[in-house]
């Protein structure tokens, strides 16, 4: 299992965001919205992407589906599934490395 | 007043359709409808539109779950061309470069989609060249036989189906040289 989780990485960054915000079920606008107010209003995720990472998550059962909500039940909720978890951990720790190496090396410039 | 354009839209010119649309808007012709090599506007003010193509391509996803997703971030579906969305929101001088995607990845993913669709589409194609015409006997080839016809629509299609292929892999290897994700 590990293996299969070291080749989804490194992840975008909007790949990313929308992964971490699946803590709870929540459909495409909700992942916008939340996405949008983690990140101070600096990321709003762009419909394509958000399509397309939907798609690649979910085919790589990163993330599941949880039903349907709303008029005509037209937005389907979505929540993280264990292996995105184990996923998010080890790009934790890859991204806390990079942050740490970058300020090191930028040490009084 | 109804303007009607035509042209034909080819796959790898995407982003020209793109601008072609925004300039018409621009021009006061806001895009109603397409059919096949058929662009229908409306005349009214000037506009700033920007235009977004999707391809859908072959996923799991059903459409109206896929058109949620758009219009939940603003954009407008205009038409659908085979797998192809049409989309459109009005922007203002502070967001010009409004898009429908986040970073090249996903820009290009759609690409990756479309080559996809156009490997499995193209099978049969040259299935027919490959195997069933060479198969043939030659007096089935000749003038008002049906294979004649048939054959010559089959290489239009195969001359159009591999400009599209290497067109939209040289597309992704331009690319390449951006660093920007």
């Amino acid at each position: 299992m590990t293996g299969k989780i070291f080749r989804q990485s490194p992840l975008t960054e909007a790949t990313y965001y929308i992964l971490i915000a699946l803590t709870e079920p929540l459909h495409g606008y909700g992942i916008i919205k939340k996405v949008e107010d983690m990140s101070n209003g600096r990321i709003r995720l762009a419909a394509g992407t958000l399509y397309g990472a939907i798609n690649a998550l979910h085919s790589n059962k990163l993330i599941k589906s949880m039903g349907e909500v709303g008029e005509n039940k037209k937005r389907k909720l979505y929540m993280r599934t264990e292996l995105g978890s184990n996923l998010i951990k080890f790009e934790i720790t890859r991204l806390e490395e990079m942050a740490a190496n970058g300020r090191n090396e930028m040490v009084g410039l | 007043m109804i303007k009607i354009v035509k042209k034909w839209f080819m796959a790898w010119n995407d982003d020209k359709e793109e601008i072609f649309l925004e300039d018409m808007a621009a021009k006061g012709f806001e895009l109603q409808n397409i059919g096949y090599g058929k662009y229908t506007f409306k005349e009214g003010t000037p506009k700033k539109i920007k235009y977004q193509l999707d391809f859908k391509g072959l996923t799991k996803m059903p459409e109206q779950e896929y058109l949620q997703i758009y219009e939940d971030a603003g954009w407008e579906y205009i038409h659908r061309l085979g797998s192809w969305y049409y989309f459109a929101k009005e922007y203002d001088e502070k967001t010009p470069d409004i898009s429908i995607f986040n970073d090249n990845n996903s820009r290009l993913e759609k690409y990756r989609r479309l080559i996809m669709f156009l490997v499995i589409t193209g099978l049969p194609l040259y299935f027919n060249f490959l195997i069933i015409f060479p198969s043939l006997e030659q007096t089935e080839l000749i003038f008002p036989k049906f294979y004649f016809f048939f054959r010559i629509i089959a290489a239009v299609l195969m001359v159009l189906h591999a400009a599209a292929m290497l067109k939209l892999v040289l597309k992704i290897a331009k690319d390449k040289k951006n660093i920007r994700e």
